[in-house]
Order: C-alpha cells, then sequence, then structure tokens
C-alpha cells in the first residue's frame, strides 16, 4: 500500500468505513509513515471540529414557505408574459411598419429618380436624333449619326 | 437578316440639282462663293467613298465613319471608331432614314430629312449677305486638290469658315472654324476620299445579327403661327422679332411626341445651323449631356440652344429668345446674356436687391446700386 492510496482513504478510515483488512492495511502503514500520518492528524482534527459544531434545525413551516413561494414566482411570470410579449410584439410591428414605411419610400425616391433620368435620357435622345436629322443635309455634317442612348456616349 | 428599303427615292429636286452641279464642275470662273454653295448641296455629279474625321454635336467627341454616296442620293454611313461604337451603320434612300445600333439591338427607322424642303435658295441669300468668301490657298486634303476658302463673316463676332474643297466634284473635304483670337478648330476632315464609277446597290442595304427593336419616329410637323404651337403644345412659344448676326429662322416644326412635346426652331445665317427647342420647364429634367450655356429657363418654358457657335454668339442668340418674353427686364436679361470670358461680370441678388459689378475672383463687389427686385425675371425699378 502506498502513501497514495492511504491518504485517498483516510476519510473512509477515520469513520470506519473500511473492511478489517483495509482498516488494518493503512494502520500498518500510518505506523511506518510520519507525512501520512501527519495527514490523518489533520483529517482527524477537523473531523472533530465539524462533529462539534450546532446544526441547525428550519422552521416547521419553511417547506410550505418554500412551496408556496414557489409557486408565487410562477404565477407572477406567468401574468407578466403576455404584456411582456405586448409589448415586443407592438415594438416589432411598429418597427417592421417604419422598415416597410422607410423602404417604400426609398423605392418611390428610386423611382422618381430613375423615372426622371429615363426621362433625361429620353430628352437628350430626341434631341440628339434631331440634330442628326437636320445634320445629314449637309455634306460637312456627313458624319453625323445616331449614337447609343445610355446617356454617357454622347 | 437582310433589309432592303423598297421605297422609291430622289425626287426629282434632288435629280434637278445635280444637273447645275456637272454644269459647274469644270468652269475654271467659277467663283469661291459659288463653289461653297455648290458644296453645300444636297447631292453630287459623283459617286463617293470617303473615311471622315468629325466631331460630335452633342458632346465634341471625335470619331471617324465612312461614308458611302452615290450620284442619286443614297447614303451609306458606318461608324469605325470609336471601338465602342463600331457596327452602328445607316442607310438613306431619301425617303427613309436607318440606323441600326446592334449594341442595343435596336433599328431606328424615321423621316429622311431630305424628304424637307429645300432650303438651298435660302441659304445662299443668306451666305452671300453675311460672308465674304475668297480663295486662300490650295492645300491637298486626303491626297487631293483643294481650294481652300475663307468664308469671312461680316458680324466680328462669329468666326471665320474655312471649306477645303475639291473643285472638279465640289465634294467637301475639310472644314475648320478660326476664331478671332486665331485659334483654328477642325469641324470635319476626310482621311481618305475616291470617287468610283459604280457602288453595288446592296451598299445601301442594313444587314442585321440577331433579333433587335424597331423603333420608329415621324419628324417634327411645320407650323406657321404662335397660335397653333399653343394650341398643339399647351405653351405661347418664345419667337424672336429679330436674331443677331444675320441669321433667319428657316422654320417651325412641333414634336407631338408624349414623352417630350416640344417646338423646334431651326435657323441659319446660311452656313450655319442653329436649332432652338421649347418646351415646359415644370418638372423637365437636366439633360446632362448638353452644356449648360445653351439652356435657360423662361416663363415656365425650358429654351435649349443647339449650334456650334462660339459662346459670344450663342449667348447673344440666346438672349434675342429671351427678350422675346415681356415681363423681363433689359438688365435682367443682360445678365443672363453676359459672355463668360470677361474678367468682370454683373450680378443680381435677389434677396437684397443689389446690382454689383463682380471681378471674376476673388468674388469682391466694387460698385453697388439698389434695386427693387421683384423676382428672378424681373426687376420694378425700370428707371435703372
Amino acid at each position: 500500500m502506498n502513501c497514495r492510496h492511504v491518504q485517498n482513504n483516510l476519510s473512509a478510515y477515520l469513520d470506519q468505513e473500511l473492511t478489517i483488512e483495509e482498516m488494518a492495511d493503512i494502520r500498518t502503514h500510518l505506523y511506518d509513515c510520519s507525512a501520512c500520518r501527519e495527514e490523518e492528524a489533520e483529517l482527524r482534527s477537523l473531523k472533530a471540529l465539524l462533529t462539534g459544531m450546532k446544526s441547525k434545525t428550519p422552521n416547521a413551516d419553511f417547506e410550505e414557505r418554500l412551496v408556496n413561494s414557489t409557486i408565487q414566482k410562477g404565477m407572477a411570470e406567468a401574468r407578466a408574459w403576455p404584456r411582456r410579449a405586448g409589448i415586443f410584439l407592438v415594438v416589432a410591428v411598429c418597427s417592421m411598419l417604419g422598415t416597410m414605411q422607410l423602404l417604400q419610400s426609398m423605392k418611390s425616391r428610386q423611382d422618381e429618380i430613375t423615372a426622371k433620368t429615363e426621362r433625361s435620357h429620353e430628352i437628350a435622345s430626341a434631341i440628339h436624333r434631331d440634330q442628326v436629322f437636320t445634320a445629314s443635309l449637309d455634306p460637312y455634317n456627313s458624319g453625323s449619326i445616331v449614337l447609343p442612348t445610355d446617356g454617357s456616349d454622347h | 437578316m437582310i433589309m432592303k428599303s423598297t421605297r422609291t427615292w430622289a425626287s426629282s429636286a434632288v435629280l434637278a440639282l445635280c444637273l447645275p452641279s456637272s454644269v459647274f464642275a469644270n468652269n475654271s470662273k467659277e467663283s469661291p462663293y459659288d463653289l461653297v454653295m455648290r458644296s453645300m448641296r444636297r447631292s453630287f455629279s459623283v459617286n463617293v467613298v470617303a473615311v471622315i474625321s468629325n466631331r460630335d454635336s452633342m458632346d465634341g467627341s471625335w470619331g471617324l465613319v465612312q461614308v458611302i454616296r452615290d450620284k442619286t442620293g443614297h447614303i451609306r454611313k458606318s461608324i469605325l471608331a470609336p471601338a465602342k461604337h463600331r457596327g452602328i451603320e445607316s442607310v438613306d434612300d431619301g425617303e427613309r432614314s436607318l440606323t441600326y445600333i446592334p449594341q442595343e439591338k435596336q433599328l431606328l427607322d424615321q423621316d429622311s430629312a431630305f424628304s424637307l424642303p429645300n432650303d438651298v435658295q435660302l441659304r445662299t441669300e443668306l451666305a452671300k449677305k453675311n460672308y465674304v468668301f475668297k480663295i486662300e490657298s490650295k492645300p491637298k486634303v486626303a491626297d487631293k486638290l483643294t481650294f481652300c476658302i475663307s468664308a469671312e463673316p461680316k458680324a466680328k463676332e462669329m468666326d471665320v469658315r474655312r471649306y477645303y474643297i475639291d473643285p472638279v466634284t465640289a465634294y467637301p473635304l475639310r472644314l475648320e472654324t478660326v476664331s478671332a483670337d486665331g485659334d483654328v478648330s477642325v469641324i470635319y476632315t476626310t482621311k481618305s476620299v475616291s470617287y468610283p464609277k459604280k457602288i453595288a446597290a446592296n451598299t445601301f442595304e442594313i444587314e442585321t445579327k440577331g433579333p433587335f427593336r424597331r423603333m420608329t419616329y415621324s419628324r417634327p410637323t411645320s407650323v406657321d403661327s404662335v397660335g397653333e404651337v399653343k394650341i398643339k403644345l399647351g405653351f405661347t412659344p418664345l419667337i424672336p422679332e429679330g436674331l443677331p448676326f444675320g441669321f433667319k429662322v428657316q422654320e417651325m416644326q412641333i414634336n407631338q411626341s408624349p414623352e417630350w412635346k416640344s417646338l423646334v426652331i431651326r435657323m441659319t445665317d446660311g452656313l450655319v445651323r442653329a436649332t432652338a427647342y421649347q418646351f415646359r420647364s415644370a418638372g423637365a429634367p437636366a439633360v446632362k449631356t448638353l452644356d449648360p450655356s445653351t439652356v435657360q429657363d423662361v416663363r415656365g418654358i425650358r429654351i435649349m440652344l443647339i449650334t456650334d457657335l462660339n459662346k459670344v454668339v450663342t449667348d447673344r442668340l440666346m438672349a434675342a429668345f429671351l427678350s422675346s418674353a415681356d415681363d423681363i427686364h433689359p438688365i435682367v436679361m443682360g445678365l443672363r446674356s453676359q459672355p463668360s470670358n470677361l474678367d468682370q461680370r454683373l450680378e443680381l441678388n435677389a434677396v437684397s436687391g443689389t446690382l454689383a459689378i463682380l471681378d471674376k475672383s476673388p468674388t469682391k463687389a466694387r460698385f453697388c446700386r439698389t434695386l427693387s427686385v421683384v423676382d428672378r425675371t424681373s426687376v420694378k425699378n425700370r428707371s435703372f
């Protein structure tokens, strides 16, 4: 038997929870090993201290109060949930509506810009076409030709 | 896919114009003025295959275009450069003009400008009145001998124009403008030219690749009176009583397309053309591709002036249109038509009602006089 095994079983040894053979082996080791003997002494003192402490006995209604308290807390949480959920729902709906409105407004603005840009291109294109139309009469403008209308090319 | 134009073309009027060309072609006594006028006719006595470099009237960018035209007025144009526009082709048979834009898979089908009334007589008269023509030199352009004829304007604000013309065929090979400062701008020049005896008939057909969208446009229709414009377009147009530098209104036309109802006023001094477009300014978007200095809003009408004239002349032409608006005080009109190349400019502060002469930089007032400003288009104190 080595020190490690002895120290692991010291508490059970002091509480006489081991077999007779194990108790005998540990006792034999403690005669020969001062380190384990010192450990055994410390543990025995600690156990003596713990044994001497008064234990606190709960009041008779402790259990009932504990149960009631737990039930009431659960009920309170159950009552609070719909209110919290309602607030959450209102916030979520408002947020969703706000986002939709923002998206709608952005889309309208985008549509407006797109329409204006398209109209601008249409006018530029119409003017360009008209200029080429009249220029084609003039041999000094014989290179005039209608170009793509993407707005950046002419 | 081959698209053949089946309509008849080359009206008798156009053919008739070819005859004097051939008659005068070898006339050594032809005056510089006559040669310039002959070079501006709608058809020539020879077939022409040329590669020309010219400037786009809208943004000033340069392009290289092959032009093939036969004696009867058929024209084919093919863009060679810039690369992004290569493949764009146009054919004109005198009645319809087709332009194929492969980049956009579009075929533009519109009236030919040759269907318009011939304006040669008006232009000839005006050119004679407004310019003095003389032969300056006889240089070669695209390996052809040319007569360089200068057209000196009687109005000093106008640029001198130099026409380089093949004296035999009267085909124009180059056009330059020379400003008062002596700056030369090339408007159009020929890189190569030949006069083949025959041109294959299928030259004037357009070959399209794959599916395309046909866009049909009608040319604007002529109108004779302001009242007619008001009825058809819903606004009273601004028509100047007179135009500066010998310009005349050639024709008023209206464009009734739903996307852009507008009035088109075509003007010329004989050699140069200018176009004023008028339409309702309410809700009209800015057209970025146009020089802002050619755009003015007055009395709810937007005026766009498109021309290759210099800024001073363009501004004066615009001022003539603005002056036709009754409620515009001459001071305001003057402010709007100030030449941009001066060191100082007049500025009207619409809030404080102050008229100031400002140095261009820094903008510090040197002289002020208070006016009663009603709005941006009128000034109450007319005794100023």
